[in-house]
């Protein structure tokens, strides 16, 4: 499972120690470095191990480009980027003045030698990758094989870093913050040279709780300044908070109930069609979700700049599913056969991540509904590893989690792309293969767009999951600290613009 | 003496000023008090909806869980059956996070988790209300406050139900007293369950609550005696708060509700102020009409008053001009026609005055005149027959010249009662002028039968003064003495020096003078005699006058009358002293 999708609770620790010059609107003067301290409870039986992953990405490390909010990719270490060669070379420009937190200057040669062979992290189109060359002083070549419309999705999450040679477990990035400090508890400090300016807090420390009961006290005992996760039950208190500001924000996490295509009866695509007619999301939201999210019809970023708006839908009608589900020789008996049963169409079991109780009310919600049109859906709560394993082995009936979409196409590929593309789970769904090849090797955004509405088109055809909601988000930061609030983003990661209130510069504990 | 406009302020301030200071007083205490009863009371009957509600929300989901229990246990359910109800209940009611059954022994029979239930039974010995356990408040992982309802169902088991009290901090969060009152809910451990203030939830998450608190000894105070429902105390902010208790009935819960006193009195507050204000306008208003009115009524008074004086002092001319058309103005009609009458009545005393004094004057010359003037007649008439007796013609140009010289005397008083007397002015030994004045008239007291002499100061007394006028003062008042002293009387003049004043008394043992004209003797033309004008007193103080000093009589019927003069002491001498 992608680690974002693992680490949806993020210890950080951001210590941001002095306010020192900045691009930025400076703050006044204060008594002493800006530190910024976020907490977050781990995921229960969950270490922080993968913390320091994320803290890197986040923070230390930065990327060629980012993603949009409507999917297209944006500028951070490269200006633009242009396609040649038939669409077998993607050109990028670099920025100029881009440093490494060791002095080093970034330069086209030097990013090709870090990005080389390949770049980190798992790219569909990875293994398309030749070479990877400078081209000029501040351009570099990555040469492909064969067309590949992902890269630059890819390259979204290909960290431009290198190891630290006085502790290889530790990397030296281009990002506004620089790892500072011994173990346990090292603390970010920002870059001066960061290219777009030394942000106003100085210090991060990132602090892990037990619990989100534990870091919401610390927060209100002002041991941490934000908090990375509030819970859909918490949020509404938090939000009239007056000394918090509550962010809220759709993820590009999706909750689907995945089939296993190979199950004897889920394998039958009307009865795939008869249960998503069977739910009504809005209840899943409602019931299930406390409002906090938005309604899904496909792994589709709803924003995505290819996205269709005459994409199909499936109207709520549990009518039509049993009719629909009588007519695939499913009916409902008066009884079942054994009296611990209900007597159903068919029964199947859903693996759901039982120790995250946001995913027991949704998975209530749905199972409700499938009762009403005579499926038995069984719950069966597992660990996160073992859903993992039986996922990837594909080794289950069906599983209601959360999945990432990354905002991109090349992620609906990686996770509805039938394998050996796809690494992480092995439904047999192999309906939208020929699409999504056909997206992965368009030329033009025309070709994406046809291509887009196509797989929407698959995916409500052919169903391979119930794609229930998108989640939406909530995190708490002290009104401490001026926070900008751009729709959609998450202020977790516009840390380089926060800076202290005008009102109150007093360091949290 | 009492004046009128003290007299009209005290009608003011008995009529008007107390009465509305009096009620005043009492207005803005009944008002106070009745407000603080109001406020209180309207907080309280807040504090009583709310403990209400909660009530009854915890009574709806005891009813709910006890619905459910009942179907679970009275109809015969599979297993599958009765987890579908759990969930189903689940879904259908919120506030239950987990929904477990258990039977009479405590096994678990069905539960909505999808996995192991957190769920158990009470403890042996929890305190059960109707078969039904509510749990103490806590607050789970996720901040919110939560318990646990289990209800016994009889023969049954039990079922037992975790309830997210959500909808209790929603509920306390709409409590809203004013702008800044809040309600809170204090739990039977004391512990703050739910406060309406966000900003204060955090305490319910800290969970380092003291009982030191206000809030909570308020709460605890609430508990342990009924009557305590009020209360008025400073909040860890040092603001002055006015809370009110309700208790929760069935459990041992208490609702606060707590409103900082500024805002709760504050329509009190401006009721009061808008009650003194009208008190003070009415005061104001009642002291201005009061005064305006008054002034118009006193001044007229004052007019009156000051007209009344003015024709007391003389100026008879003097009128009263009242506005208004009441007894005063009447008053004044009648005290100018009053006025107007007393001109008329002074000039006609003035007229009879006049002629009474013309004929006494008249009736005075003819007798003064009349005898020295029938005199020379008569002897001008001899003359003519006695023209060649040489004797005759002496004794006639003697009688003459003598009774010439009684016209100029009377001619000479006349003459200088109407201006000043010339003198001349020398120092003046008064013990020899007044010796000489009663040898002088020695020759009148023996014949009138009495004794006439003079007492002296043994320190010579000298005054500047006319040595001549100063003979004829005494001689006047000694002669006026003789005359009103009957025989065997006696007339004494007497001299005494002061420091800086010599004075001189002429007392005798005479009939005496009576009061009423005591204050006349020395005006013009004023006599007790039968004949002479009357006016050698009104000469002697004049002469007495222009020589710088002072003049006045004492005098009691039948005892005898005193004149006493003053004049100013000098150090010089007489030129016969001064050159002996």
């Amino acid at each position: 499972m992608q680690a974002r999708g693992v680490f949806s609770v993020v210890v950080l620790g951001l210590v941001v120690g002095g306010s020192g010059c900045s691009r930025y609107q400076s703050p006044p003067p204060s008594s002493g470095p800006v530190r910024l301290a976020i907490g977050a409870a781990l995921p229960v039986g969950g270490s922080s191990s993968g913390l320091p992953a994320l803290r890197d990405s986040l923070f230390i490390s930065e990327p060629l480009v980012s993603v949009g909010l409507d999917g297209r990719p944006t500028a951070r270490i490269a200006t633009n980027w242009t396609w040649l060669n038939g669409s077998k070379t993607l050109r990028v420009t670099l920025r100029p003045n881009v440093f490494f937190h060791d002095g080093q200057q970034l330069s086209a040669e030097l990013a090709a030698k870090i990005l080389s062979p390949r770049p980190q992290g798992f790219g569909l189109s990875y293994p398309s990758i030749t070479s990877i060359v400078p081209s000029g002083p501040d351009q570099i070549d990555f040469n492909l094989s064969r067309p590949e419309a992902f890269l630059l999705s890819d390259l979204m999450d290909a960290s431009v870093q290198m190891p630290d040679p006085s502790d290889k477990s530790r990397v030296i990035g281009t990002g506004a913050y620089m790892l500072s400090g011994q173990r346990p508890n090292p603390v970010l400090r920002a870059f001066d040279r960061y290219y777009q300016g030394r942000p106003a807090i100085d210090e991060i420390a990132i602090k892990p709780y037990q619990s989100q009961r534990q870091a919401w006290a610390a927060m209100m005992r002002g041991e941490i300044d934000a908090l990375h996760e509030v819970s859909r039950e918490a949020a509404d208190f938090v939000e009239a908070e007056t000394t918090v500001k509550a962010f809220s924000f759709t993820r590009e996490f999706y909750i689907p109930l995945v089939f296993n295509v190979r199950h004897k009866v889920l394998q039958r695509r009307d009865v795939r069609v008869a249960l998503n007619e069977a739910i009504d999301k809005e209840v899943v939201v409602r019931e299930g979700m406390r409002g906090r999210g938005e309604v899904a019809n496909s792994p589709i970023w709803p924003k995505h700049w290819a996205h269709s708006a005459a994409q199909q839908l499936f109207a709520y009608n549990p009518d039509a599913a049993r009719i629909r589900l009588d007519a695939a020789g499913l009916p409902l008996p008066k009884s079942s056969s054994s009296p611990a049963e209900m007597p159903s169409r068919f029964s199947f079991t859903c693996l759901m991540y039982g120790e995250d109780p946001r995913f027991e009310r949704i998975a209530l919600v749905v199972q409700k509904q499938l009762f009403e049109i005579g499926v038995d859906m069984k719950l069966e709560p597992v660990s996160m590893a073992e859903l993992g394993g039986r996922a990837a082995k594909g080794d289950f009936d069906a599983f209601l989690f959360e999945m990432n979409s990354a905002r991109s196409l090349s992620w609906v590929y990686l996770f509805w792309h039938s394998p050996p593309e796809g690494p992480f789970v092995k439904t047999g769904y192999a309906s939208a293969d020929a699409v999504l090849d056909r997206l992965r090797h368009s030329q033009s955004d025309e070709e994406t767009r046809l291509g887009t509405a196509d797989l929407e088109g698959v995916f409500y055809e052919d169903p391979p999951a119930i794609f229930l909601a998108w989640e939406q988000a909530t995190r708490a930061v002290s009104t401490k600290f001026a926070v900008p609030d751009e729709p959609g983003r998450d202020v977790i990661g516009l840390v380089r613009l926060w800076r202290p209130a005008a009102r109150d510069l007093r360091a949290s504990r | 003496m009492r004046r009128i406009t003290t007299r009209f302020a005290l009608l003011i301030a008995t009529a008007a000023v107390a009465p509305l200071v009096i009620y005043g007083v009492v207005s803005v205490s009944s008002l106070r008090d009745g407000t603080r009863e109001s406020v209180r009371e309207g907080n309280l009957r807040v504090a009583g909806q709310v403990a209400e509600q909660i009530h009854l929300y915890l009574d709806n989901n005891t009813r709910v869980l006890r619905s459910a229990g009942l179907e679970l246990t009275t109809m015969r359910l599979q297993t599958w059956q009765q987890q579908r109800i759990l969930r189903d209940q689940i879904l259908a009611f919120p506030e239950f996070r987990e929904l477990s059954l258990f039977d009479t022994a405590g096994k678990l029979i069905a539960t909505s988790r999808l996995s192991q239930t957190t769920l158990s039974m009470p403890a042996v010995g929890s305190h059960l209300t109707s078969g039904v356990y509510i749990a103490p408040f806590r607050v789970d992982d996720d901040l919110l406050p939560t318990t646990t309802i289990a209800i016994q169902m009889p023969q049954a088991g039990w079922i037992i139900g975790e309830l997210s009290l959500e909808e209790l901090w929603r509920m306390v969060d709409r409590i809203r007293v004013g702008r800044e009152g809040y309600a809170l809910v204090v739990g039977e451990d004391n512990r703050l369950i739910a406060h309406g203030n966000p900003d204060e939830k955090r305490r319910i998450a800290i969970s380092d609550q003291t009982n030191l608190n206000p809030e909570i000894r308020f709460a605890l105070a609430a508990r342990q005696d009924d009557a305590a429902k009020f209360d008025e105390y400073l909040d860890e902010g040092q603001r002055s708060m006015l809370a009110v208790a309700a208790r929760v009935s069935q459990i041992g819960w208490i609702v606060v509700v707590e409103q900082p006193t500024a805002e709760a009195y504050a329509t009190m507050h401006h009721l009061e102020r808008q009650l003194l204000a009208a008190i003070g306008l009415a005061l104001l208003g009642t002291v201005v009409l009061g005064s305006l009115w008054g002034r118009s009524f006193i001044r007229r008074i004052f007019a009156l008053t000051h007209v009344t004086r003015a024709i007391a002092e003389g100026k008879l001319e003097t009128r009263v001009a009242l506005s208004g058309q009441d007894e005063i103005r009447e008053l004044g009609d009648a005290f100018n026609s009053m006025a107007d009458k007393l001109v008329e009545l002074q000039e006609d005393i003035r007229k009879q005055e006049r002629q009474a004094m013309f004929g006494r004057i008249a009736a005075g010359l003819v007798h003064d005149l009349s005898h020295p003037i029938q005199n020379i007649g008569n002897s001008c008439k001899l003359i003519m027959k006695m023209w060649d007796d040489a004797e005759y013609r002496e004794t006639f140009r003697r009688m003459v010249e003598r009774e010439m010289v009684i016209v100029k005397r009377v001619l000479d008083d006349l003459r200088n009662i109407a201006r000043p007397i010339p003198l001349e002015r020398f120092p003046v030994d008064l013990n020899r002028s007044v010796a000489e004045a009663v040898e002088a008239m020695q020759q009148h007291a023996e014949t009138a039968g009495l004794t006439l002499r003079a007492e002296l100061s043994p320190e010579p007394p000298f005054i500047e003064g006319d040595v001549f006028a100063l003979g004829r003062v005494y001689r006047n008042l000694i002669l006026n003495a003789i005359q009103a002293t009957a025989p065997g009387g006696l007339v004494v003049a007497a001299t005494e020096t002061l420091a800086d004043r010599v004075q001189v008394r002429v007392y005798d043992t005479g009939c005496g003078i009576a009061a009423d004209r005591l204050s006349a003797v020395f005006e013009d033309f004023v006599t007790t005699k039968r004949r002479g004008l009357g006016l050698g007193l009104a000469i002697s103080k004049k002469i007495v006058e222009q020589l710088g000093g002072t003049i006045s009589v004492a005098s009691e019927v039948g005892k005898g009358t005193t004149f006493v003069l003053e004049f100013p002491r000098t150090q010089a001498r007489p030129i016969a002293l001064v050159a002996g």
